[in-house]
């Protein structure tokens, strides 16, 4: 007998309520005394949506490993969505630093109460996550640019994985320490 | 229709363009640890074109550096390795070192632990 639910059934129904939920961590923002509300909402949605699609598209890269057909144009779109996305989401951080450089805000009342957090944690953060955006380009370019070839030279399917995986690992990085800095001070 | 073959030379150059873009944007930013005064007056008038620049301040002109360089040095090196081959291997290890080195003098201890903290105004 065909069971009731089969893993794919589980597998979207847990994808969808993650990304349902996640989402909503920024929207906290709407709650608090911010001035700069809608840069901050708009810069944790875009961080949100980035990180989701990139995992995506490091889940891509297992079957363009095991040289399944189709994979590649698969994963191509999903850079190039991804690259987008870091964009917009950059853009929206520069617009966001603006109140968090303000007098008063962020920058100040972490450096007189824990200088730590924006000495290493944000100086680090905000460079570190504009590494995505050349990473990401260059692997959806090389795709691009090497379909023809992937199925002869395993190594131009590693140098993607390994670009793709960095551009994550980046994104991680700048994700993880901008939800803890806002933990500490909302901007 | 016809395959198109593409010389190897072509992830070189993506490679180091992206190396070159992100070594630029790092010593733009410790320049700016060690040379506040000279960094930031440059810096700003850099990143002048991006709008708001006047409140994101010198990482505006940081992010152009970054972006300028990697953009340019993809083209010009583009044009130099695209009808050469390379080994591939070689070069992944190449860049994952290179790309941890970037890494390792992001983190501010490092850059300051050789450059100095001071001085402190936060930017």
């Amino acid at each position: 007998m065909k069971p009731t639910f089969n893993s794919r059934d589980l597998a979207v129904t847990q994808a969808c309520v993650a990304a349902l939920f996640f989402l909503m961590i920024p929207l906290f923002n709407l709650m608090g005394i911010s001035s700069y509300t809608l840069s901050s909402v708009l810069h944790g949605l875009g961080a949100t949506i980035t990180v989701m699609i990139s995992c995506y598209s490091l889940h891509q890269v297992y079957p363009l490993l095991r040289r399944k057909e189709g994979s590649a144009a698969k994963l191509e779109f999903t850079l190039w969505l991804t690259c987008v996305l870091v964009l917009v989401t950059i853009i929206a951080a520069n617009w966001l630093y603006i109140g968090y450089r303000a007098p008063d805000s962020g920058q100040q009342w972490l450096l007189y109460h824990n200088p730590i957090a924006h000495t290493v944690m944000m100086e680090f953060k905000e460079f570190v996550s504009l590494f995505p955006l050349p990473l990401g380009v260059t692997a959806a370019w090389i795709l691009r640019r090497f379909r023809d070839q992937l199925s002869e030279d395993t190594g131009i399917a590693s140098v993607i994985a390994l670009l793709v995986t960095l551009m994550w690992i980046c994104l991680m990085i700048g994700f993880v320490l901008g939800i803890g800095l806002a933990k500490l001070r909302m901007v | 229709m016809s395959k198109k073959r593409r010389n190897t030379g072509e992830i070189a150059a993506a490679f180091l363009a992206i190396c070159i873009g992100l070594t630029g944007m790092i010593a733009s930013h410790i320049w700016s640890v060690v040379d506040q005064i000279n960094a930031h007056l440059t810096l700003l008038k850099i990143g002048s074109w991006i709008p708001g620049w006047w409140g994101i301040g010198p990482y505006a002109g940081k992010e152009t550096v970054g972006l300028v360089l990697w953009i340019a040095s993809w083209f010009v090196l583009h044009l130099i390795f695209k009808r050469t081959n390379v080994s591939l291997k070689g070069w992944t290890y190449v860049f994952m070192v290179m790309f941890s080195i970037i890494v390792i003098f992001t983190w501010p201890p490092v850059y300051h632990a050789i450059w100095g903290w001071l001085p402190t105004l936060p930017f």
